[in-house]
């Protein structure tokens, strides 16, 4: 038996715990007896799992664990890979603001050549980076990179909407129901906001987890368990 | 068969011909099968919003027919959020763009280059520098392969998962998909803005009637 997985980086067992102990993949395989083919990466997005069930023989898999995710995310091709592109709040040091409090701004999340997920907004004329390590820096950035960042967090503040990411998230839900729709599959959703379409389990985050970078044991023990009981319905 | 779903841009709607409504294909088509014609193709739509009328606005399962032809992946649209026909507001370069992106790498040169960044500018009413960047710095010919896949697979599973027949055509040559139709064949008859002329509209029909 094979198990296929998709999704971000809670599938993907990514996490700033010290130990996170299995992931719900491994430990789903591990009771099923099965092997673990899990492709999900971090700031993973809808279309790409969608790419990537497209790409794939199915034929090779016998069950599907999808996980959607975050509906505003997307993906681009820059020549030579596929980069991922997520936007989130995120508190920016007073250090760069000279205010007092608690200052939240929208952070562009972008996973680069080397894998890992970097955030960059700008204040005022400034692009602020903050690494793998929350470290900031100032104006780090090739001018190329500075304009797709400009860019970027102008597509999201003046041309995406919520009634967009709807139907972007209905698209890719319809169209791995239809590509899996002779395979066994099951459908969950990860994520803060809303998720429109009918998976099969939700996980919202500030109700079943606080934060995607703090995913514990105990969550991915509650998915191993909603999956293995889902897939008994099934089977 | 009784009513027939049709959708796709300015070439299914009737573009430059005298009288759309009645030259257009999907006309014939209904005529020839004493068919209700239900054609909410539009100038200048895309891919996108096929999906969207497909998926939300519609219910295919009230059609014995879905016709729809697919166009340049280029093409997007966008919510504004202003009531009207503008609610999703089109995204349309011009055609020198798809020529610009299939060619790409291809000793394009730069003079034709910056004629393409200028239609760009030129043609959208609103955002014109974020476009002009899209266009020229994210998207690009593996982009919109993939865009047009999940559009494909997603018009073509919905009807099929509803059990509509349907057939599915472009207007994008360079499409690697398996259509049922490539409708901007070379040698077609087209008009001054290269909209195919009334005899194209009856020899389209008749390739999709011959297919139903």
């Amino acid at each position: 038996m094979k198990i296929y997985f998709d999704g971000c980086a809670k599938t993907g067992g990514y996490t700033l715990l010290p130990d996170v102990g299995k992931k719900y993949s491994k430990l789903l395989c591990e009771k099923l007896g099965a092997e673990e083919y899990n492709i999900a990466q971090r700031c993973g997005n809808n279309r790409r799992i969608v790419r990537n069930l497209l790409e794939h023989d199915l034929s090779k898999f016998d069950l599907f664990v999808i996980q959607m995710t975050k509906r505003r995310r997307f993906e681009f091709f820059d020549g030579n890979r596929w980069i991922s592109i997520g936007y989130d709040e995120g508190r920016l040091p007073n250090r760069f603001t000279g205010l007092s409090g608690k200052n939240m701004v929208n952070f562009i999340s972008r996973r680069d050549e080397n894998n890992n997920v970097i955030k960059h907004t700008m204040w005022g004329d400034d692009i602020i980076t903050s690494n793998e390590r929350s470290e900031f820096t100032v104006n780090d950035v090739s001018e190329k990179l500075r304009e797709m960042i400009k860019y970027l967090l102008f597509y999201f503040n003046n041309i995406y909407t919520e009634e967009q990411g709807k139907i972007d998230e209905l698209m890719c839900y319809s169209t791995i129901k239809s590509t899996l729709r002779n395979h066994k599959h099951i459908i969950i959703w990860m994520g803060e906001g809303d998720c429109d379409v009918p998976v099969d389990l939700k996980y919202k985050k500030g109700e079943k987890y606080t934060s995607g970078l703090y995913f514990g044991s105990d969550k991915h023990q509650m998915i191993y368990y909603d999956v293995l009981e889902k897939y008994r319905c099934m089977s | 068969m009784k009513k027939i779903y049709f959708d796709g841009c300015s070439w299914t709607f009737g573009g430059e011909l005298k009288d759309p409504t009645a030259e257009r294909f999907s006309r014939l088509i209904c005529n020839e099968l004493g068919a209700q014609e239900v054609n909410i193709s539009r100038a200048g739509g895309s891919n996108d919003r096929i999906v969207r009328q497909l998926l939300v606005e519609n219910n295919i399962e009230e059609y014995d027919l879905a016709i729809i032809q697919m166009t340049f992946p280029a093409r997007t649209e966008w919510y504004s959020g202003v009531d009207g026909k503008d609610l999703w507001k089109k995204v349309n370069p011009k055609f020198n763009y798809e020529t610009y992106i299939r060619n790409q790498g291809r000793h394009y040169p730069v003079i034709a280059k910056k004629r393409v960044e200028k239609t760009i500018r030129e043609k959208f009413e609103t955002h014109k520098d974020f476009w002009k960047y899209w266009y020229m710095n994210v998207a690009n010919e593996v982009f919109f392969d993939v865009k047009e896949n999940i559009h494909f697979q997603t018009i073509r599973d919905h009807c099929k998962a509803r059990g509509v027949p349907l057939i599915l055509s472009t207007i994008n040559r360079w499409s690697k998909l398996d259509f049922d139709f490539v409708l901007n064949t070379k040698g077609l008859k087209v008009h001054q803005y290269g909209h195919p002329t009334k005899e194209s509209h009856q020899k389209f029909a008749k390739m999709m009637l011959d297919k139903i």
